[in-house]
């Protein structure tokens, strides 16, 4: 069962590199989060009610429903048109994707040569996300989906924390969790701010300063 | 008992601060923030058994702690020519983002685990992205996004690498 919770997860990264709407790679980051929620409850051997509380408050209270909501209401908010407009075509996205897919892959097989305890699919899907939220922060312009490729790696980081099994304390990922949450808050409320100083939410305006 | 108080004056100050909203009495606690901190620095120095799990000195993390609290101390008497210019409110908001940087930095250096210490760099991260911005101009708009994407995406990449310590410890 955790073969299809990755495999979905897999599958949901090569969709957010063909798709053109902002509003599908939000649905995409509310099934990342759920996912990650099933996941959390699948590999982590012996929960009592407070660890169970805290999975549900980092998952599906913060991933799933929060930050979600706070990127819709920036969009609405701020009158973002609803496209991705990447600065790369949709066909480049996704064969980068594959190579990303290829290279992750490779290292956590590598990586599980060594060390019997990693676990090749989990290792190298988590690796692909982190790479798959860089790409998209690189490859997009706008403001708001430089926040979702953070959070696709936000959501490739906690992936890999899982990985781990037990060993992460949960009141640090509960720490971590929190961190996020701030980031994101506080990103929105500088893209609010942006939008009433500048003409529009894109990385082409922000060029003012210069080494 | 100390490690306590590196962390409640600045969490009751800011409350007061911000219910206050007042530059004159924001630059006091600033300043006391300051003094409080660089005694706290001197104190931690000394020798004395660790408190908490989580939380200890030794000496490296007892020289950066006495270094940040020379500077916080020059930053207190320096903020309290701030220019005349900004409102209660403004003021209260500075009081408290300078208060949570330092009260961050000083849980990074205090912190035992690898996971905390990230915790606090993240803190730190959200805290300075709040003072870039300050001014509320173009250039300290972009300033703070810049540093705020820079410095979160760098952070989630040091938390793999701690994670990939994790994994090789096991």
């Amino acid at each position: 069962m955790t073969d299809i919770l990755l495999v979905i997860f897999g599958v949901s990264l090569l969709f957010a590199s063909i798709t053109n709407m902002l509003h599908s790679i939000v649905r995409i980051l509310v099934v990342q989060g759920l996912i990650l929620f099933l996941l959390t409850i699948m590999k982590t051997t012996h929960l009592n009610a407070w660890e169970f509380a805290f999975v549900a408050l980092e998952t599906i209270v913060f991933k799933t429903i929060l930050i979600p909501w706070f990127i819709l209401d920036t969009i609405k908010k701020n009158g973002i048109k609803r496209e991705v407009e990447p600065s790369v075509s949709n066909f480049f996205s996704l064969g980068s994707m594959t190579v990303i897919f290829a290279f992750a892959f490779f290292i956590s097989l590598w990586s599980g040569q060594s060390n019997p305890n990693l676990y090749p699919l989990h290792f190298g899907i988590a690796f692909a996300a982190i790479l798959k939220g860089l790409f998209i922060i690189i490859a997009n312009k706008k403001l708001i989906t430089h926040l979702m490729g953070y959070l696709f790696m936000e959501n490739g980081i906690f992936m890999l924390s899982l990985a781990l099994g037990s060993q992460m304390p949960h009141i640090v990922s509960l720490g971590v969790s929190l961190d996020i949450l701030l980031s994101i808050l506080i990103a929105v409320l500088f893209i609010n701010k942006i939008q009433s100083n500048f003409e529009a939410l894109n990385i082409d305006e922000l060029s003012t300063l210069k080494d | 008992m100390l490690y306590i108080y590196i962390w409640l004056y600045p969490v009751l100050a800011g409350i007061l601060s911000w219910i206050l909203k007042d530059s004159r009495i924001n630059k006091g606690i600033v300043l006391g923030h300051g003094i409080l901190h660089f005694v706290a620095a001197l104190a931690l120095g000394l020798p004395q058994s660790v408190l908490a799990l989580h939380f200890g000195i030794d000496a490296l993390s007892g020289w950066f702690m006495l270094i940040s609290a020379i500077l916080y101390l020059a930053i207190g008497c320096y903020s309290m020519k701030t220019k005349d210019g900004i409102n209660g409110r403004q003021s209260s908001i500075y009081t408290i983002c300078m208060m949570a940087f330092v009260a961050s930095m000083d849980g990074a250096n205090l912190s035992r685990d690898f996971g905390l210490i990230w915790v606090f760099v993240e803190t730190t991260t959200l805290a300075t992205a709040m003072l870039i911005s300050f001014e509320h101009h173009k250039q300290s708009l972009e300033a703070a996004w810049k540093y705020l994407f820079i410095c979160s995406v760098g952070i989630a990449i040091a938390f793999v690498g701690v994670l990939l310590l994790v994994i090789a410890q096991v």
